[in-house]
């Protein structure tokens, strides 16, 4: 068989491993990020009963089947992961794991975990429980939303009852930012799969009362290793759902903070006293999947031609009200630190119609879903049926129930609106979702010949420098040719009364840092 | 009256076996199952189908509903396929809110739709009758969904006099803040009483027009005994019926103002059923809904025959 030349074969190929991997990095330097990142601790008072409000419910007490984000806070505060993020998001430190090193070039990390650390129900924490809850991750049937969430992992070994040896298929060297994600958290071996019953964590707060669907209690852990936190007593979890219902709630104090409001919301809270509402750009955006491996977007020119039909300005006005930042169909949002320079997809008719016409694509005629159930994509459909008109193409908008779009739609359909939380890792961002062999690769065919190599090339790099110039061939091709047209990144919005203190508005905050200042 | 009640227990056995098989067929005719919706739309289709295998999804649909019928003639309600919890506990503690909202909701209605009714039956074409008859019809067209907002808008935005949300702790009951329950009675009533009104003060102009109501006030009987004593209790018995329907109608028809208020009540768990594909919760709590509109209208049908003997016959 053989094979295609590479679009980077006119780019000089690198060796990046050995330079990679050769430090042998440790993470020794997570116990000094500890204290930077508690810069507001001097003023930190303990206690208190945080009423917290989303407006989805939580969905499973089992970390791996937690598909709302009230359902991953809950897991964050009653379980830990073995490496956590830093306030900007970005940075790792340690949390179960003491320290970690890459072995065999990439292909192997060990791990030292911390000693003396309790699950809820009173048994130790060992090396059994992070080999338990990695292999769970890897058996399809078992793992719900965690399968696959550690990246390339082959397998992984106990090395005595306080270090953990993984085993990758291939390097990868953002395995421990793959650790603090919200699938990862560390359950206990004896009870991997009974968390939704019964869910026993080391985390630093314990289930006091659920009601499915209803509302969730939480207490604080006395026995918590991290003897600096939490700062509160205790958690509620409620669900509202309703702008108007969050509305009077934050107003008339029946809850604390509501996390990941609409943008209707916050604009109606924006100027009310006694509230602080947040919007703060973030890596959640929206998207019109063009499937590489359907017609009429087998040829990357047509996929390349949808790139030039949106007003992106005019769509971020009437669908975030102006609450976003501009898409620029890479998946890293603007100011990323590994983002580099690329051209700007603006409304371009004329270079859409050239495209269509060297693509030798007429008269074409298909259908683009989306489901009022995930706002605003819909706007985002009838933007792309209205610049396609302008170039001769006739798109029919499909509305349908969520439900029915979630099993018809993705992976199925040439033409469809979707939604991407924030990512974190270059696995995730780019792997993932670009590469032939990732499971969210809806396109499941290489996008560009050679660019599954290089995104391999990506994910093993650990130098950042390495890094910017590997995506510095990557990000144009993939920009170009990906079947992904992203016209603009969702601000996270989040309200809070004056009295919550150390919140971080990101999508997942961590509950260890808030404090009621009563 | 015995026999009547036997037959009609064994009628409504009949319609919940009936309702349970259809929901049963209807919801697995609808695309997408709970494997769906536990991995979400990014899961790869070989996850999904070992998720199906793994829920049991794969078996043939009848299989699966004389399963489920079997578990729940011995009363369980079978386990959540998106919680892996079973249904019946959280069920009974959701039906018992719902029942409260319900009733509560009726002990308002009842009174006021009826008396407004009669007032309205009573000084019929005058102006009392005409401004209660307009302001039914209006409430009465307005969905429940905007009379919830404009009422938090008002009550609770405006003026932050009462709470929107019916934030209840687990193994909280909802008493333990009252004025949380204000606001979704407000509207359960206010739907209901528009309703009641409407029937009896049609029920009533009839009533009052018949030949033994003028022979009551020819006897000069005095005008209160007359409407109260011989004329009420003949109008009642089409509300009453309506009464009875409308319980089992106000705890299904709960499902908008439980969601907008946040009121944990069995229209919650129900929505949060179908959007989970959940079908063992979704047909616990469809059996519920429509054992509590067969029993109402039971009630309603043995209450009219107390009323009236001649429906004896």
């Amino acid at each position: 068989m053989s094979r295609q030349k590479s679009i980077f074969d006119a780019i000089s190929r690198r060796r990046f491993l050995e330079a990679t991997f050769a430090a042998g990095v440790t993470a020794a330097m997570g116990n000094t990020l500890i204290g930077a990142s508690r810069a507001f601790a001097q003023a930190v008072k303990k206690g208190g009963d945080l009423k917290l409000a989303f407006p989805n419910a939580i969905d499973s007490l089992d970390p791996f089947n937690a598909g709302s984000t009230a359902g991953q806070t809950l897991s964050g505060a009653m379980f830990d992961n073995l490496t956590t993020f830093a306030a900007d998001g970005v940075s790792i430190l340690p949390q179960l794991a003491t320290s970690w090193k890459p072995e065999a070039g990439g292909q192997e990390w060990v791990f030292e975990l911390r000693q003396g650390v309790k699950f809820h129900d009173g048994s130790d924490f060992t090396s059994e429980d992070v080999v338990a809850t990695i292999m769970r991750t890897l058996d399809k049937a078992r793992a719900g939303y965690g399968f696959g969430v550690y990246g390339p992992v082959k397998e992984a070994k106990a090395e005595g009852t306080h270090a953990v040896r993984v085993y990758l298929t291939q390097p990868f060297a953002d395995f421990p930012t793959s650790c603090a994600g919200r699938w990862s958290r560390i359950l206990p071996a004896a009870s991997v799969d009974k968390q939704a019953e019964h869910p026993n964590g080391t985390g630093p707060f314990k289930l006091e009362s659920h009601e499915q669907g209803t509302s969730t209690r939480i207490v604080r852990n006395e026995a918590y290793w991290d003897k600096d936190r939490p700062h509160l007593d205790s958690i509620s979890f409620f669900q509202v759902a309703e702008s108007v219902g969050q509305q009077a709630a934050i107003r008339g104090g029946a809850v604390d903070l509501i996390n990941q409001i609409g943008s209707e919301t916050f604009l109606a809270l924006q100027n009310v006293p006694g509230v602080v509402p947040y919007s703060q750009p973030s890596g959640r955006y929206q998207v019109a999947y063009t499937l590489a491996h359907l017609d009429p977007f087998k040829d990357w020119r047509v996929r390349l031609a949808f790139k030039y039909l949106i007003d992106r300005k005019a769509l971020l006005s009437s669908g975030l009200m102006g609450q976003g930042v501009i898409g620029n169909d890479i998946q890293l949002p603007p100011g990323h630190p590994l983002l580099v320079d690329l051209p700007v997809h603006d409304q371009d008719f004329d270079k859409a119609k050239s495209l269509l016409k060297e693509a030798g694509v007429e008269n074409l005629s298909l259908d683009c879903w989306t489901t009022s159930e995930r706002p605003p994509s819909p706007k985002m459909a009838l933007a792309i049926r209205e610049g396609a008109a302008a170039v001769g193409i006739n798109v029919t908008v499909k509305d349908i129930p969520f439900t029915e779009y979630r099993a018809n739609v993705p992976r199925k359909q040439p033409l469809f609106t979707s939604q991407w939380s924030d990512s974190r890792t270059l696995y995730e961002q780019f792997y993932l979702v670009n590469h032939t062999n990732g499971a969210a690769n809806y396109s499941t065919v290489e996008i560009a010949p050679g660019v599954d190599a290089k995104i391999e090339q990506l994910i093993a790099e650990i130098d950042e420098a390495k890094r910017k110039q590997i995506l510095a061939e990557l990000l144009p091709v993939i920009q170009e040719r990906s079947d992904r047209v992203i016209p603009y990144f969702q601000n996270f919005f989040a309200v809070s009364t004056e009295r919550v203190k150390g919140f971080n508005p990101i999508e997942l905050f961590d509950v260890r840092d808030i404090w009621i200042d009563a | 009256m015995v026999t009547f009640v036997v037959r009609r227990l064994a009628f409504m056995m009949l319609i919940l076996v009936s309702v349970s098989f259809l929901t049963f067929l209807i919801v697995n005719v609808l695309p997408g199952d709970v494997a769906n919706t536990i991995l979400g739309d990014f899961a790869t289709p070989d996850q999904v189908e070992a998720l199906r295998q793994r829920l049991g999804l794969n078996q043939p649909v009848l299989y699966r509903y004389v399963e489920w019928a079997a578990g729940m003639v011995h009363g369980d309600f079978g386990i959540s396929l998106k919680t892996n919890q079973p249904i019946g506990p959280t069920l009974w503690g959701r039906l018992k809110n719902s029942l409260i909202l319900a009733s509560l909701g009726l002990a308002v209605a009842i009174p006021i739709g009826i008396g407004l009714g009669v007032v309205a039956a009573v000084y019929k074409g005058s102006f009392l009758d005409r401004a209660i008859t307009t302001t039914v019809v209006i409430i009465f067209a307005l969905p429940e969904y905007v009379i919830g907002l404009a009422l938090i808008l008002i009550f609770s935005i405006r003026w932050n006099l009462l709470p929107a949300s019916s934030l209840v702790l687990p193994g909280q009951s909802v008493f333990s803040n009252p004025l949380t329950l204000v606001l979704p009675i407000a509207v359960v009533a206010l739907g209901m009483l528009a309703y009641f009104c409407q029937v009896t003060r049609a029920s009533m102009i009839a009533t009052l027009n018949s030949g033994y109501v003028r022979t009551a006030v020819l006897k000069g009987l005095h005008k209160r005994s007359v409407v109260v004593k011989h004329a009420l209790r003949n109008a009642m018995i089409p509300t009453l019926a309506e009464i009875g329907l409308s319980f089992g109608y106000s705890l299904g028809g709960l499902v908008v103002i439980e969601t907008v208020f946040s009121y944990p009540g069995i229209g919650q768990f129900l929505v949060q059923a179908i959007q989970n594909r959940d079908i063992p919760a979704l047909q616990a709590a469809v059996i519920v809904v429509a054992a509590a509109y067969s029993i109402g209208n039971l009630i309603a049908d043995v209450g009219s025959l107390a009323l009236n003997p001649k429906l004896r016959v």
